[in-house]
């Protein structure tokens, strides 16, 4: 174990020693203080508006008001889903795509597994590394997020929402983890680095963008009648087509769950603590299933492959 | 004394760029990583046109069904077709082209460079009879017309699919229109062909240039629109906060009077996108955004004129550093 942990901690330290991770990590921490600011001016804005058109109605002698919007103060918050999807996952990517390449490529392969190092060792402190790099950046963010919430938005959270988020980062993590597991799974089998980053790019693409599209494809849409105006308005409804699809991307689980844990989706402000649970647990259970998965197969082809020391 | 010579006869300007164009997409189909990635985009836009298509057939088959019913009575006062706007089945298409598309162009972009780097190859065309502004023209027009051909056989496809699964023939300004949103498509994909065109040239750590492709990307084709999503105040409920309230267009507007900076920030951030440029303008093409079906195609371009030059400036900017790039590079030959 002394081993994998002296690997881990060398990951751990050239990953900020690299210039792209970051730029990509500032671009993260940057965006998720952004969202706040901006999640804050929106909700800010949407109740303005609200207020405004209640007053003016009342004074028409409305019999029927609009309900407000529903705003919690985790809302604000929501855009840091997006963020993680997208940077999050690439920044995963960026931690393994290298991860063995570089180690073939510069011979120190060969030269740590001459040493007393075991080859699951090795690719266990490497995985260790970025996975404490990746929670080390969460942990920052859930620290600059309170630390806003409180600063911009003007809200201080109650234990409950502080546990939503812990809990909401803990599916960030799951999340990165499936990608960072795709990348450095890749990077056993390939010699070279730019084709499992592009690779790794395509799944990504297909997780976050494809499958959702395409099970958007397969939703229908019910008319609303609005009560005020008696518009009718088109609401998307998911069919169960359309949500078998979305069960094949690992990026529309942490959407979903996303949306419920930050109170962004609708009604997920009125969900109890006890569904809210099972919902995170079959979440947390789907996000993990792909890393346990790619991070076997890592084991099994890395322990018996040979040619690493042959090359 | 005679004294021979022996000179290699600098080949014909447009010859060496037409062979390197040749060899360009030749290579294209030997990299299994773009076969893949153009595969899935033809396959997903593909189902995406034929599902549309299917749509639109039923309803032609439902309103001739109505047609017959009511001739069958001895009816005369025969409703119009319905409006179907057939084109707009290519609205998936658009979706799927502003991701995969774009990331298909990276590769191209980046293989273009890299696998010559990777070869030793760019040395050796160098050493030849070949201007080095000889070789990027041709790597640009082989991968320009790789893209052009594989975006005219889906606009192909999708008249085909409309005309025998539809079963509706496009009008000249339909057509027009269609033609016109793969050629934006051409362009946003050019777009992102010279983006890691111009990273790779730049960059001489194949790695890194990649890399710095991707975030590039990511801020313009993501960061910026979603930026824009969270800031549009109608944009956060399902069906519309604005409808919600009860309020219509004019409503609408006058609500947002207020907000007029805040809508100015909102707008500014998304005219950095380039996939937002390309929505915009093929959304408005194909008749899917409200207020541009009674405009002609040359009306639409018209008052989409932003949105064209939004996606030609990047072009013409990323064309021409890598131009200026290449040729003042002197390392290659060291």
């Amino acid at each position: 174990m002394k081993a994998a942990m002296t690997i881990a901690r060398k990951e751990f330290q050239a990953a900020f020693r690299s210039q792209i991770f970051l730029t990509i990590t500032i671009l993260f921490l940057g965006l998720s203080i952004l969202s706040v600011y901006i999640g804050s001016t929106t909700k800010q804005a949407e109740m303005r508006i609200y207020d405004e058109t209640v007053t003016t109605l009342q004074a028409q002698g409305a019999a029927v008001l609009p309900a407000a919007p529903e705003i919690h103060t985790l809302t604000i918050l929501a855009n840091l889903i997006e963020y993680v999807s997208i940077v999050g996952a690439i920044l995963a990517v960026i931690l393994g795509y290298n991860t063995l390449i570089e180690e073939k490529e510069s011979g120190g392969l060969k030269l740590i597994l001459s040493r007393p190092v075991y080859r699951d060792q090795l690719l266990l402190g490497k995985l260790l590394g970025n996975s404490a790099v990746i929670a080390l950046l969460l942990g920052i963010v859930f620290v600059f997020n309170l630390v806003l919430l409180v600063l911009v938005g003007g809200i201080l959270p109650t234990m409950g929402e502080v546990a939503r988020l812990l809990a909401f980062l803990g599916m960030a993590f799951s999340y990165m983890l499936i990608f960072l597991s795709l990348a450095t799974f890749l990077s056993i089998h390939m010699k070279d680095s730019a084709t499992v980053f592009l690779i790794a790019l395509v799944f990504w693409t297909m997780s976050t963008f494809v499958i959702p599209q395409m099970a958007d494809t397969f939703m229908v849409n019910s008319s609303v009648i609005n009560g005020i105006s008696g518009a009718v308005n088109q609401l998307p409804q998911e069919t169960a087509f359309s949500r078998a699809v979305n069960y094949l991307s690992p990026t529309w689980y942490l959407r979903d769950i996303g949306g419920q844990l930050l109170q962004s989706a609708p009604g997920s402000g009125g969900l109890s603590a006890g569904t809210l649970a099972a919902h995170s647990l079959t979440a947390l259970l789907a996000l993990l299933a792909p890393s346990a998965a790619l991070i076997a197969a890592g084991f099994a082809s890395f322990l018996r492959n040979e040619t690493l020391v042959l090359e | 004394m005679t004294i021979y010579t022996n000179t290699i006869p600098a080949p014909k300007r447009g010859h060496a760029v037409w062979v390197i164009a040749k060899k360009e997409i030749s290579d294209a189909f030997r990299n299994r990583l773009f076969l893949v990635a153009m595969v899935m985009l033809l396959a997903l836009s593909l189902i995406a046109i034929g599902l549309g298509s299917v749509t639109v057939g039923q309803k032609m088959v439902e309103y001739n069904q109505s047609v017959k019913i009511l001739t069958d009575l001895g009816r005369t006062d025969i409703p119009p077709a319905p409006d179907l706007n057939p084109i707009a089945v290519s609205k998936n298409f658009i979706n799927y082209l502003a991701m995969v598309g774009a990331l298909l162009a990276m590769i191209l972009g980046f293989t273009s460079i890299q696998k010559e780097r990777q070869a030793g190859t760019l040395r050796l065309i160098l050493s030849r009879p070949v201007f080095r502004d000889q070789l990027l023209s041709g790597k640009v027009l082989g991968n320009a017309l790789l893209m052009g051909v594989l975006l005219a056989a889906v606009g192909l496809t999708t008249v085909l699919a409309i005309g025998i699964v539809g079963k509706v023939a496009l009008t000249g300004d339909q057509a027009a229109r269609l033609a016109l949103t793969i050629l934006m498509s051409w362009l946003y994909m050019l777009t992102f062909f010279l983006l890691a065109l111009f990273f790779s040239l730049r960059v001489p750590k194949g790695n890194q240039a990649l890399l710095l492709t991707v975030i590039v990307w990511l801020v313009a084709a993501f960061i910026f629109p979603q930026i824009g999503d969270t800031m549009d105040l109608d944009n956060q409920l399902p069906g519309g906060f604005f409808a919600a309230l009860g309020m219509d267009k004019n409503g609408e507007q006058q609500a947002l009077q207020q907000f007029k900076w805040y809508e100015t920030v909102r707008d500014g951030v998304e005219e950095l996108s380039p996939t937002k440029h390309y929505e915009r303008i093929s959304f408005a093409l194909l008749g899917i955004k409200q207020g541009f079906e009674q405009n002609t195609w040359l009306e639409v371009l018209r008052l989409k004129a932003v949105n064209l030059v939004g996606l030609i400036v990047p072009v013409v900017l990323l064309l021409s550093g890598s131009y200026a790039v290449f040729l003042r590079e002197e390392t290659y030959q060291v």
